[in-house]
């Protein structure tokens, strides 16, 4: 057989030199001064198309209640400043529960799933075991089921442990997080395994290996999920209520928005309104702010979904 | 004293691959030994089955003459530094030193006021015992699925009298141990003792002490990140050193650091073992660093011991063709020919056009006269294909051909090293390396004439590849 078939071949110098003179345009747009004027711009639209409505929101909750809005008007700045809409909207019955409601809620169950998906994703990496791989196929292939579908069988799994009437209905379907469970596993997984070797020749046990080596050492990673999981919980809002129908007493802060309405006027309801929102969205603020620095510089090491 | 002892160790892995076979030795106390091979020899696993990282598949570890198959790493009371010298990052150079200090929870013994010893029931012996038992029951138990295998035919390979035979002595065994254990639950027999941990005082001594050794003072509060390659391999030693080991093991510890540094390194790694004075054990792949830093070196290939000695004794006597070639830089010169009964034949090598892998030996007229210990050690080798190795610094540069056993190499490339040139050159197409103080360039001069210091060359035997002695 003599298939040789005409081969066109590159001469390395010509194209280098081709290159060179040509594409020496590409280096320059990263750099140049259009360029980043366009991209400030652009982005400073963005960032303003965002906050501008909060802002129009908290303008909104800081006008006395005798106001009336004038429809042609925007108000950047409340016509009377006042901060008696937040006095209301914190008098609203029930908020005070549902605020210490919300809180028990996002704190346990950021905590036990944490703690749950940092020993899951341990033995995920770390652990030598049969079916290993199995067991990781298997999460992942959880993740491919969209939520909403878990709903049922978990309102009948909460109402057949009888959990359902009390706060653990609310913390425990859905504790296992297999999206934290894979974003520590993929960070843990670049922790050399000779460090934990050497912890176990300086006597830890696994235990004592997880809560005095791996944790410290992802901490990063560990605070990105605690941001996320916080976010995401504080703000749910479909669970509590399948739970209330069910005649659940436990009520969270996103269950009680429908009470701020005092009943004052139509235009002064809307600000003890607005008030209530800007409440509820205080403490996320804070979190996302106190932690962002970490967040930022984890978006880009661990792979997020 | 701590020495160690190996006895029929073998290693093999779940997927079947066995990486050490039959390892035998005995490490004296005090002494710098040095495993060196090629990278899969196996080199690593034996020293992870002392440190007992890696469970040992068969065989026995002993230290000071007791088995430590069995006990847990920390117990060992071994310290390893690892390659990439695993240090906490999270954790401040001191808190380094004193992580293995403050994990560690140590006996001591409780005296009553009058501070007389207060004995009690041994309690830990009994457990050992206890365990030993459980373990002859398990073997028990396989015998006799093997009896049962054998008795319905499927099982051919064991005899039904040894297994019998073999359950009767665990029996047996199981008794002795049954009867000492009721001994011993009887009379008190030990010391009574409790685990502390260690009191920060004395950690702050240790680390400080180590700290002082390696130059480490200044460090102290810094984290690892902001240490250089050399700073934090002292760190890895020192957090060896703190724990007053009776055994250093050392998994290729230089092997991450810059050329220079690495050579600095190896000094102050033979002071520190003077100075600390452990048993050591090192593992390397660079022959250099084990020549120049071992007491006594093993060297491995494919899982096997190949010769256990001193760097001098590997160094002129190697036992096989592996070791000549592996211990010495420029590593020797192995010329393949034939023993005609006076004289050393150097066959011509060509490639074989089919196949690649199979080379053609013809004969030429090229000859070297042997000296009578050679030709004493290969009287059995009359007219058979033999290997003669010869280091290239025991290759002469002469000036002419006419003396006698002067051979004539060709030479493309040489490489000048300062104050010695090596010269890469062939003869039929053999490679003949040679080292000289001459400064010489070989794109100058093409031909050279050598002589071999035969007295100093190896016959080795072309198809076991061991030495013709």
């Amino acid at each position: 057989m003599n298939n040789t078939k005409k081969i066109q071949r590159i001469d390395f110098d010509v194209a280098n030199e081709i290159s060179s003179r040509t594409f020496k345009k590409r280096k320059g747009i990263n750099g140049s001064l259009s360029f980043k004027i366009f991209a400030y711009i652009f982005l400073s639209l963005i960032a303003f198309c965002q906050i501008f409505p909060f802002y129009l929101k908290i303008v909104d909750s800081w006008q006395s209640p005798e106001t009336i809005p004038n429809s042609d008007v925007l108000y950047l700045w409340p016509e009377h400043f006042t901060l008696k809409n937040y006095i209301s909207a914190v008098q609203v019955s029930e908020f005070w529960t549902a605020l210490l409601n919300t809180i028990i809620h996002t704190v346990c169950f950021t905590c036990i799933s944490l703690f749950i998906a940092i020993i899951v994703a341990y033995t995920l990496t770390k652990l030598e075991f049969k079916g290993k791989k199995i067991v990781a196929n298997l999460l992942l292939a959880t993740m491919m089921v969209p939520g909403e579908v878990l709903m049922i069988p978990n309102y009948i799994i909460a109402l057949r442990l009888g959990i359902n009437a009390s706060i653990w209905g609310l913390i425990l379907p859905g504790i296992v997080n297999v999206f934290g469970i894979f974003l520590l596993k993929q960070y843990m997984s670049t922790i050399p395994d000779s460090v934990l070797e050497s912890a176990q020749m300086d006597g830890c046990n696994e235990f004592k290996k997880i809560f005095r080596i791996i944790v410290p050492m992802s901490k990063p990673v560990i605070i990105t999920y605690v941001i996320l999981t916080v976010v995401s919980t504080w703000n749910e809002y479909l669970w509590p209520m399948i739970m209330q129908s069910s005649g659940s007493p436990v009520k969270t802060l996103q269950l009680i928005m429908y009470k701020f309405y005092p009943g004052l006027g139509s235009y002064a309801d809307g600000f003890v309104r607005s008030a209530g929102m800007i409440l509820i969205t205080i403490p996320i603020i804070i979190v996302y702010i106190t932690f962002q620095k970490y967040f930022l510089k984890q978006n880009n090491i661990a792979g997020m979904k | 004293m701590s020495n160690l002892v190996f006895k029929n160790v073998n290693k093999i892995y779940d997927n079947n691959v066995q990486a050490v076979f039959d390892f035998n030795l005995e490490v004296n106390d005090k002494e710098f030994i040095v495993f060196v091979g090629p990278s899969g020899c196996g080199k690593s696993t034996t020293l992870r089955m002392v440190a007992g990282l890696e469970s040992i598949t068969s065989g026995e570890i002993y230290l000071d003459n007791v088995l430590v198959n069995d006990i847990a790493p920390v117990d060992r009371n071994m310290a390893m530094v690892f390659q990439n010298y695993a240090l906490y990052p999270h954790m401040s150079v001191y808190e380094n030193l004193a992580f293995g200090l403050k994990m560690r929870k140590f006996p001591v013994e409780i005296l009553d006021e009058n501070n007389n010893h207060i004995l009690v029931v041994d309690k830990n012996l009994i457990a050992s015992l206890k365990y030993d038992n459980s373990l002859l029951k398990k073997k028990n138990k396989i015998a006799l699925k093997n009896i049962r295998n054998i008795e319905k035919g499927k099982e051919k390979n064991l005899k039904k009298d040894e297994l019998l035979e073999g359950i009767s002595k665990n029996n047996e065994e199981i008794k002795k141990n049954e009867e000492k254990i009721l001994e011993l639950q009887k009379t008190p027999s030990t010391y009574k003792f409790k685990m502390v941990r260690m009191p920060k005082e004395q950690i702050d001594e240790k680390v400080q002490y180590a700290a002082e050794i390696l130059g480490l003072k200044p460090y102290l509060k810094r984290k690892p990140a902001a240490l250089s390659g050399g700073q934090r391999q002292r760190v890895a030693l020192g957090r060896a050193i703190v724990r007053n080991p009776k055994v250093f093991l050392m998994d290729e510890p230089l092997s991450n650091l810059d050329a220079k540094l690495r050579v600095q390194m190896r000094s102050e790694i033979t002071k520190i073992h003077k100075t600390v004075g452990a048993t050591t054990i090192y593992v390397t792949h660079d022959q250099t660093e084990a020549m120049t830093m071992a007491d006594r070196m093993v060297v491995m290939k494919d899982g096997y011991i190949q010769q256990i000695g001193t760097p001098k004794e590997l160094y002129n006597n190697p036992i096989n063709i592996f070791v000549a070639g592996f211990i010495g830089a420029p590593a020797m010169n192995f010329i393949k020919g034939k023993f005609d009964g006076e004289r050393f034949m150097i066959y011509k090598i060509e490639e074989c056009d089919d196949d690649n892998a199979k080379e053609l030996a013809t004969e030429t007229d090229t000859f070297i006269e042997l000296t009578p210990t050679l030709k004493d050690r290969l009287k059995d080798y009359i007219n058979k294909d033999i290997v003669l190795g010869i280091r290239p610094e025991d290759v002469l540069l002469v000036d002419d051909n006419k003396g006698k056993n002067v051979l004539t190499i060709k030479s493309e490339i040489s490489e000048l090293l300062g104050t010695e040139t090596i010269i890469y050159g062939t003869i039929n197409n053999q490679a003949l390396n040679l080292k000289t103080n001459k400064e010489i360039d070989s794109k100058n001069q093409k031909e050279f004439y050598v002589s071999l210091k035969l007295e100093k060359a190896h016959v080795f035997d072309i198809e076991t590849t061991n030495v013709i002695k």
